[in-house]
């Protein structure tokens, strides 16, 4: 499903832009401060302590070893570069509303508080290629062509996630941010691989898992065709019969879905499609919020 | 052995419900929804799992297939049979084996006879019984023997079976089954009862149109009777040719010259041999007297169905009875049964006879001289006649010398040209004759003259005097005029000398009067050539009159003085006319014995010698000196203690020799005819009562469709869990 535009409407925000903004206006109006701090994760030199430096930047390595205070400083101090890796593949297209349509709007809806920061934000939004790509930037009308983009797509193709991770991993220069929304349906292990290259190249990672709730639930009972969404691939099957065991892969492929990115230290985070996108973000956010006081 | 079948197999045309269960289900695997979906990875079933949901589909599409077929098979109301299936089933049961054993049960096969394999079968059958049957058995045959009632011990019934002698005689299969009907009514116990007809399905004695009239009457019988009738089963030994006649060659009874004879007389015996089937070729026929061969015919066999005669003559020195015998002699056929015939033949040291006449002096004018002179005198050497006549007058004719206390009394009693009988004489005569005795009744001027009293006596009596005297005839002197006796209408027995002898003196001589006789009860057996009855004969009770129109007397016009024929007149006359007694040692099947009450001493137990068999008492039937019928056919030899020895032949039954048997429609004619139960008309089939076995099934397709739908719904259950 795809979210209608219209650019005349709210200062030419469109719908998604107009949705996202409602989110993050939402959930800035509760909070002070924006949960993503400005600051790269690139170690420039330190420098000593000044009164009304934040005494987390003291590096109290070095305090331990010189009896002396010194802060940290960083190359690009208050700009975050954050990507956007939304996927596009077939599968995504499951649901009313589908699950691209909701992460859009969940990374339009992020990709607008980060525009707020004044941080960079890119965006990729790919199937087993790059369909749309666009470079980080701050700039003002950013943000509209971001949401212009992502309206602009439509879900289809296969999903061959992690050799694309692992060449967008390559070609990411600066660490950043690296927010995934995807389902998540390939090999799980190379999914792994690709995580964790995400991670060994210093980037944090988010992977927001969005799944549909029959996805979740398997409430089919009637004997029903399931037709792929990515290939010409049928399956006629008595669902009842099927459950537990769709439920228990299902189950387990989640679980580790989840455990291998705990491992790796990456913010994972289960998105519903028929959970109102304002809730789903806004306790994502406020859970980060707090985690990172 | 069991077979399974149904009643209403046109029922089983529901078996084509079965495919209704997997046209629902594929129908319901075309109706499915279609979902466009991502997660296409975590549609697969792992192989155990889909083997188990496999074969729990597969269980329950068999499942509702199966209470599809059950119920179908359910209604066209299934039955096993088999001695397997009795021992499941079968309630406990009375059961009575009518068995045949007549002649036709001996016949010759290649695996031993009709009767072996019947006893074969019915042993089997007894070494099936279950607990709680019991089991009695009735021969079919003349007479009818209930062999074994109902309760007997098996193992008592196979002894008996194995040791019996080879079946002969004729048999009733009407009255053997409704024998056992009313032994099952009078003892039977259990619910369930049956009368298995163990029998060759010879057409004699099963299926010809006097039997199928017994079997009509014992099916109305059946009808009208109260309480449940027993089922019937066939036992068929039919032998597998049964349908042609085999070959086969048979002596009929024989057929003496003379019904009595005495010492120094010649008897001729003669049978017919009778050719059934395709027996080609001659046979040797031997002649014995009293167990010793005395003469030996080969004959020519007949052409198919017709027959041929054997005769020998035999001339006995030695009076008594004697037992004569015919047997086929180097000669293997189908049935031996009716390869020899037995008589038992009287011979008498002289015949014994009382003439009454009517004068009181008696002279050469007496009516009964002639006869007198032509008989010896009872006790008198070196006389040819074999007739001791003792002669007595009218007025003196008392019922001590016709019927005598003691003593033998006279075999045969002429009344010559008697006018008047007293009362008394004439209820005697009567008795006596009804008793056996011969009466020759000559009638005379005198007896015309009485001919009124005559007729009163006649109306009076039981009907012994067979005429009614209306007259005489008497002829001028001239010779012209004068009428002969016509020998072509010689039809008695007593005249068969004198039939093809137009010469002779009997033939010749003319007579100028006689009476006119009409018949009146009797008939005529000679005439005289203007058709005036000459001899009329009458059978009265167990013995026979003879009334002739002519006294034996001068009125002969001189030929019994001169003819050589008078004497053998007479004594073919009296011998043809004599009691002969020798019919209570030939009789008939079924025919009780009956020798007289004096013959048997006081305080003696008589003992039956069956053939082949040992002696048994065998006990009277009511009156003393009458005993019941022996047995089938063959030779017994009754004891009467002091009183001597008698043998006693019973005839075989000359329709066993016919080997034909009954076919299917005649079974069904029969059947029909019988309304009750029937099985066991293919004997290649099963022998054993169709069980219905309907509620098993109706108990499987309803266990099964709960056990259908348990599982359909513990699969709903299990599947829906998550």
């Amino acid at each position: 499903m795809t979210v209608p535009l219209d650019p005349t409407k709210l200062a030419g925000y469109g719908r998604l832009a107009l949705t996202a903004r409602q989110v993050v206006e939402g959930f800035l109006s509760g909070l002070h401060q924006s949960p993503y701090k400005g600051y790269s994760v690139e170690f420039a030199e330190h420098r000593q302590y000044a009164p009304g430096d934040e005494i987390r930047h003291i590096d109290w390595r070095v305090l331990g070893k010189t009896d002396r205070y010194f802060v940290k400083e960083y190359e690009e101090e208050t700009n975050l570069q954050a990507h956007l890796l939304v996927d596009a593949s077939g599968s995504m297209g499951y649901g009313a509303p589908t699950k691209f349509a909701y992460a859009s709007q969940a990374a339009a809806a992020l990709s607008y508080l980060m525009l707020r920061q004044l941080d960079q934000v890119g965006l990729w939004v790919h199937d087993h290629a790059i369909r749309a790509a666009l470079p980080p930037s701050a700039a003002s009308k950013h943000w509209l062509r971001l949401a212009q983009m992502l309206e602009a797509t439509q879900p289809g193709g296969e999903t061959k996630l992690a050799p694309l991770w692992h060449e967008l991993c390559r070609r990411l220069r600066r660490r950043g941010l690296v927010a995934i929304f995807s389902d998540g349906f390939d090999r799980i292990d190379d999914l792994v691989l690709a995580l964790r290259a995400f991670r060994h190249a210093g980037h944090e990672v988010i992977f927001f898992h969005v799944l549909a709730p029959e996805e979740i639930a398997f409430p089919f009972r009637r004997l029903t065709q399931f037709r792929s969404l990515e290939r010409d691939d049928r399956k006629l099957v008595d669902p009842l019969q099927l459950r537990d065991d769709y439920l228990r892969q299902f189950g387990a492929f989640c679980e580790r879905l989840r455990t291998e990115a705990g491992e790796m230290q990456i913010d994972f985070h289960r998105l519903r499609t028929d959970e109102p996108i304002d809730r789903a973000l806004g306790h994502y956010l406020a859970d980060r919020q707090r985690r990172t006081r | 052995m069991m077979s399974l079948g149904f009643l209403n197999a046109a029922l089983l045309a529901g078996l084509a419900g079965l495919a209704i269960p997997p046209i629902i289900h594929f129908f319901n695997r075309r109706r499915h929804d279609v979902v466009p979906w991502g997660a296409m990875q975590f549609l697969e079933v792992s192989s155990a799992r889909r083997r188990k949901f496999f074969l729990e589909e597969l269980l329950l599409l068999a499942a509702r297939m199966t209470v599809v077929a059950l119920l179908v098979f359910c209604l066209a109301t299934p039955f096993m049979q088999g001695s397997l299936a009795d021992r499941w089933f079968r309630p406990s049961r009375d059961v009575i084996y009518v068995l045949d054993r007549s002649a036709s049960m001996g016949r010759r096969l290649d695996d031993g006879s009709p009767w072996t394999q019947a006893v074969e079968k019915i042993k089997a059958e007894l070494a099936d019984l279950k607990t709680g049957d019991r089991v009695g058995l009735v021969f079919a045959s003349e007479p009818l023997e209930t062999a074994a009632p109902l309760g007997s011990d098996p193992d008592e019934i196979v002894r008996l079976l194995e040791a019996h002698p080879t079946p002969s005689g004729g048999c009733d299969g009407a009255a053997a089954a409704e024998r056992a009907w009313e032994h099952l009514r009078q003892h039977g116990r259990q619910p369930d009862q049956e009368i298995v007809l163990a029998t060759d399905l010879q057409s004699f004695g099963w299926f010809d149109a006097a039997a199928m009239t017994r079997w009509r009457r014992f099916g109305e019988r059946l009808k009208s009777a109260e309480g449940a009738t027993p089922r019937f089963r066939w036992l068929s030994v039919k032998p597998a040719d049964g349908s042609d006649a085999p070959a086969n060659v048979a002596l009929q009874p024989i057929v003496p010259s003379r019904r009595l004879a005495a010492a120094g007389q010649n008897v001729a015996f003669a049978a017919d041999v009778m050719r059934y089937g395709t027996a080609i070729g001659t046979v040797a026929v031997a002649f014995e007297v009293d167990g010793e061969r005395r003469g030996e015919a080969k004959i020519a066999l007949p052409a198919a169905g017709a027959r041929t005669e054997v005769r020998f003559e035999h001339r006995f020195e030695r009076s008594g009875l004697h037992r004569i015998a015919l047997v086929l002699t180097n000669h293997k056929d189908a049935l031996a049964a009716d390869d020899r015939q037995d008589l038992i033949f009287e011979v008498l040291p002289e015949l014994p006879i009382l003439l009454v006449d009517a004068e009181r002096s008696p002279s050469a004018a007496s009516s009964t001289y002639f006869l007198s002179k032509a008989f010896s005198e009872p006790g008198e050497k070196n006389c040819t006649s074999a007739v001791a006549g003792v002669r007595t007058t009218a007025d003196r004719l008392t019922p001590e010398l016709l019927l005598p206390r003691s003593g033998d009394r006279p075999r045969v009693v002429v009344l010559s040209d008697v006018p008047e009988l007293g009362r008394e004489s004439a209820k005697a005569v009567e008795t006596f004759v009804a008793e056996g005795g011969g009466l020759l009744l000559l009638v005379g001027p005198r007896m015309v003259q009485a001919r009124d009293k005559w007729e009163a006596l006649r109306s009076e009596g039981l009907g012994w005097i067979p005429i009614r005297i209306a007259g005489s005839v008497s002829i001028p002197a001239a010779e012209s005029a004068k009428v002969r006796l016509d020998p072509a209408t010689f039809v008695h027995p007593a005249l068969a000398l004198f039939k093809g002898q137009p010469n002779s003196s009997i033939a010749t001589a003319l007579h100028r009067s006689w009476a006119k006789l009409a018949p009146e009860g009797g008939a005529t057996a000679a005439q005289f050539a203007n058709r005036d009855s000459w001899l009329i004969s009458h059978a009265f009770g167990k013995g026979r009159v003879l009334a002739s129109a002519l006294p034996m007397d001068s009125g002969w016009d001189g030929v019994l003085a001169k003819a050589w024929e008078f004497p053998v007149l007479a004594h073919e006359l009296v011998f043809a006319l004599a009691d002969v007694r020798s019919d209570a040692f030939n009789l008939a099947p079924g025919q009780a014995i009956v020798v007289g009450e004096e013959r048997i001493p006081v305080g003696a137990v008589p003992m039956l010698h069956v053939p082949g068999g040992a002696a048994r008492p065998w006990p009277t039937l009511g009156k003393a000196g009458t005993f019941a019928a022996p047995g089938p056919a063959g030779i017994y030899r009754l004891s009467l203690g002091g009183g001597g020895d008698l043998p006693i032949v019973v005839r075989a039954e000359p329709r066993e020799s016919l080997l034909t048997y009954a076919d299917d429609n005649d079974v069904i004619r029969l059947e029909e005819a019988v309304p009750a139960r029937w099985s066991g008309r293919d004997a290649s089939g099963a022998t054993s009562p169709p069980h219905e076995i309907w509620l098993a099934f109706l108990l499987g397709f309803l266990a099964l469709l709960v056990f259908e739908s348990w599982m359909t719904r513990r699969m709903v259950r299990a599947r829906t869990a998550g």
